[in-house]
């Protein structure tokens, strides 16, 4: 007796789950390990807390590539002919085909991710109840744990939509891993945070922002994608099927991200070949069979971008002339490069610029912006006069020499100068007679503002002197407070 | 019945900043009715295998349309039901074993039968526990038609599935196969470059040539449509003018002194009544096979003239 569609149920999550079980077995074992890593990154000996942060960044490294080749083992259909053939062939349509894929991926990456982390934190919350003391930093654990998931969901979800859109692996790889670590983790992630910031209101009270905010993002993608994805009929298996503009567009912002990102020093040829040689790669990777036809395209492209680069860079450079950095600190410190300019829009960034930069006329372009960023996402303390006004110049000058006084008086070492100097002037993020300062220090980017803050202030904490810091400097006359995002 | 209405399938391709469209399939229209096993011929690129993933749902036709059953077979999980497509490439299905296989099969179609696969495979002695990728290439073939004949759909699509089996094997494979479908009252569709293996197992053909259709229709009906011609000239040779002349539509001519063959299109009937205009002193006529029907037309349309250069 023939049987209806309804009656012969078929199992596309099932059938999934069947065709990549060496896949699945892969992913898990290295989800195991990312989680070793990860509650092992951070302990306490003798009640002291120690940090192996290489074992957290490792745990990442693995977490989020071992989905990203599981990600692109599930959708092979976009760039494989035989998976193609046989996926297509099967009788689902492409809306569910889309849906057990991307069930697929949840059960086998993030759902693992969470319960062999829970099972991995749970044996040792019982290691540190059985020995009395705490052995392993269950609370770290549990937030570098989120952040690792982020990540993750953060890799899975651009390598799905690069992979809907471009169907090529090494398009899958460079995009991912591009776009995804480059502007994906910073500019999507500045972006987003604004925005749940904005939505949820919350200031401190949950540590897991980066988690957050992908679980935000993560469905608005996947919606995108899935709208590529089913759209796509066989013939476009390893061909673009949307956005071969959006593709360059993107490529092209990652190569002026990468730009400014930079300075502009004796270095900037380097950068700037190294920079066209791998769009030269990029462009040879993803249409290597009409790579000749490409190539007059691709320098064209090439040039605009770093054209407008120059541009833009010019451009800071003529409306900011004069308020970066002297080659002469004297000249700097006696106020005669001083001037005051609306477009700096925020009287403390500008007087941490000042006072904490090398002093070298490099054209901090690139630094300027990721400091932006970074200050967009971490607290800041207002120092003002005591009837709250700001800070003149030699009561600035008087401050940076409390400061330093302080800290050589207290053999607090150089870094942590640094770290105090980024402490009070959030988001500087360059030098200060050498000493490298912002959150760069201390706590990468991609952690949240809450765990910056964290990070920055446990660390002068441990050192003890905060307390003292901020006595010091209102000893001297000043008003300390603290404010969360003022920099709006 | 599959019906193929006016399909039209092209690939598009960027040249610089141009897009280039190829037309592999160019307003095909054909039919295979129920219980009839169809042969697909066609030359090197004639579109056979993008007409066969263009039936299974795979690709989606720029124009026209292809139904089963009177339903559209693209992104239509319910016709897709009906069918089932075995590709010319099967190395998807190289990560399962043989008994993994069938647990594939039975998880997508209800109707799979799993006394028939293993009947199959117990018959072919192919090794159920061993994974395909390290099978023969032959035998890889014979898992992929076996899974496609054991998930006994109405309508099963083979890609060259004879494609590198010996002719012992191919013949066994080939009455298995017929022999199941028969059972089933299912209907195949077989490409092939193999003409006499069309001729042996199908009942009806399409021949394609640069994505258009040149022949379609029952075998036999193909074969009486060309006929080979023999003649000998009486007073004056015969050439290929006075055949053209006499209402004749000459597909190949190769004449030596007053004695010359021809072949040429038409119905017995038709070619008799050409001929009677001739002024010859002998003429014989005979039905082409599959085979030479398949050569002599493509050279018709240019295709497989030797060109040497000289």
């Amino acid at each position: 007796m023939e049987k209806s569609i309804r009656e012969n149920d078929v199992h596309p999550l099932r059938y999934e789950l069947q065709a990549h079980k060496t896949s699945t077995i892969l992913v898990l074992v290295a989800i195991a390990v990312a989680a070793f890593l990860n509650v092992g990154s951070r302990g306490a000996v003798n009640g002291d807390p120690t940090d192996t942060p290489v074992f957290y960044l490792f745990a990442i490294a693995i977490a989020v590539i071992s989905g990203i080749i599981l990600t692109r083992e599930t959708f092979a259909d976009t760039y494989q002919v035989t998976a193609r053939d046989a996926q297509y062939a099967i009788p689902v349509n492409a809306r569910t085909r889309y849906f057990a894929k991307l069930a697929s991926i949840l059960l086998r990456h993030i759902a693992a991710i969470i319960l062999v982390n829970a099972v991995f934190i749970g044996v040792c919350a019982v290691l540190n109840v059985c020995a009395g003391t705490e052995i392993v930093d269950i609370k770290y654990s549990v937030i570098q744990a989120s952040d690792i998931l982020g990540f993750c969901l953060g890799a899975d979800c651009l390598t799905v939509i690069t992979m809907a859109c471009t169907g090529t692996v090494a398009a899958q790889v460079i995009f991912g891993f591009g776009i995804g670590s480059v502007a994906g983790f910073y500019w999507i992630y500045a972006v987003a945070l604004e925005f749940v910031d904005s939505l949820f209101g919350f200031e401190g009270a949950f540590e897991c922002n980066g988690l957050i905010v992908w679980c935000v993002i993560a469905p608005l993608i996947l919606t995108i994608a899935g709208g590529v994805y089913i759209r796509r009929d066989g013939r476009h298996t390893g061909k673009f099927i949307a956005g071969r503009a959006a593709w360059e567009v993107l490529t092209a912002c990652v190569i002026l991200f990468m730009e400014l990102s930079f300075t502009l020093s004796e270095y900037t040829w380097l950068v700037m070949i190294s920079l066209l040689v791998g769009f030269f790669a990029v462009h040879y990777l993803l249409f290597r069979e009409k790579a000749r036809k490409e190539l007059p395209f691709a320098i064209a492209v090439y040039i605009t971008i770093t054209l407008l680069f120059l541009a833009f860079a010019l451009f800071r450079y003529a409306s900011t002339r004069g308020k970066f950095y002297s080659k002469d600190r004297n000249a700097l410190e006696s106020g005669e490069y001083w001037i005051d300019n609306e477009d700096w829009n925020n009287e403390w960034w500008r007087n941490a610029r000042r006072y904490a930069n090398e002093p070298d006329c490099e054209l901090m372009i690139g630094s300027r912006i990721l400091s932006w960023i970074d200050s967009r996402s971490s607290d800041e303390y207002h120092i003002t006069n005591a009837d709250g006004s700001l800070l003149n110049e030699e009561q600035y000058a008087k401050l940076v020499g409390v400061l330093r006084d302080f800290c050589e008086n207290n053999e607090i070492r150089k870094d942590s100068f640094g770290d105090v100097l980024a402490f009070i002037f959030c988001g500087a993020d360059s030098n200060y007679e050498g000493i490298e300062l912002g959150f760069q220090v201390t706590a990468s980017f991609g952690e949240g503002r809450n765990a910056h803050r964290e990070r920055c202030t446990g660390y002068i904490l441990y050192e003890d002197r905060v307390p003292d810091f901020l006595k010091k400097i209102e000893d001297a006359g000043f008003v300390v407070q603290r404010a969360i995002n003022t920099r709006r | 019945m599959i019906e193929v209405n006016g399909v039209t399938v092209a690939y598009t391709s960027l040249r610089g900043l141009r897009v280039v469209q190829n037309k592999a399939l160019d307003d095909v229209t054909f039919s295979v009715p129920e219980g009839s096993v169809c042969g697909l011929l066609g030359t090197n690129g004639a579109g056979k295998s993008t007409l066969m993933r263009t039936m299974g749902g795979i690709f989606r036709p720029d124009s026209g349309s292809v139904s089963i059953d009177g339903r559209d077979v693209w992104d239509n999980a319910e016709a897709k039901n009906d069918i089932f497509y075995v590709g010319d490439e099967i190395s998807w299905y190289e990560r399962f074993t043989v008994e993994e296989l069938k647990a594939y099969g039975r998880n997508f179609r209800a109707s799979f039968s799993d006394e028939a696969f293993d009947r199959m495979i117990n018959a072919l002695e192919l090794p159920k526990n061993q994974k395909i990728s390290r099978l023969s290439k032959g035998m890889r073939r014979q898992a992929a038609t076996i899974l496609g004949v054991a998930c006994r759909t109405k309508y099963l699509l083979l890609d060259e599935s004879f494609d590198g089996l010996d002719p012992a094997m191919r013949r066994v494979v080939r009455e298995m196969l017929i022999d199941e479908m028969c059972d089933n009252g299912a209907s195949v569709v077989l490409s092939s470059h193999n003409v006499t293996e069309i001729s042996e197992a199908c009942d009806r053909m399409l021949l394609l040539h640069a994505g258009k259709v040149v022949e379609s229709g029952e075998i036999d009906e193909i074969r009486y449509k060309y006929r080979r011609v023999q003649l000998v000239g009486g007073e004056e040779n015969v050439t290929r003018e006075m055949l053209a002349k006499a209402g004749l539509t000459v597909l190949d001519f190769a004449g030596t002194g007053s004695i010359a063959q021809a072949i040429v299109s038409g119905t017995e009937e038709e070619v008799k009544a050409g001929i009677a205009k001739l002024p010859v002193s002998l003429a014989e006529t005979a039905p082409l096979s599959l085979e030479e029907v398949f050569i002599y037309v493509m050279r018709g349309k240019g295709y497989g003239k030797i060109n040497t250069g000289k």
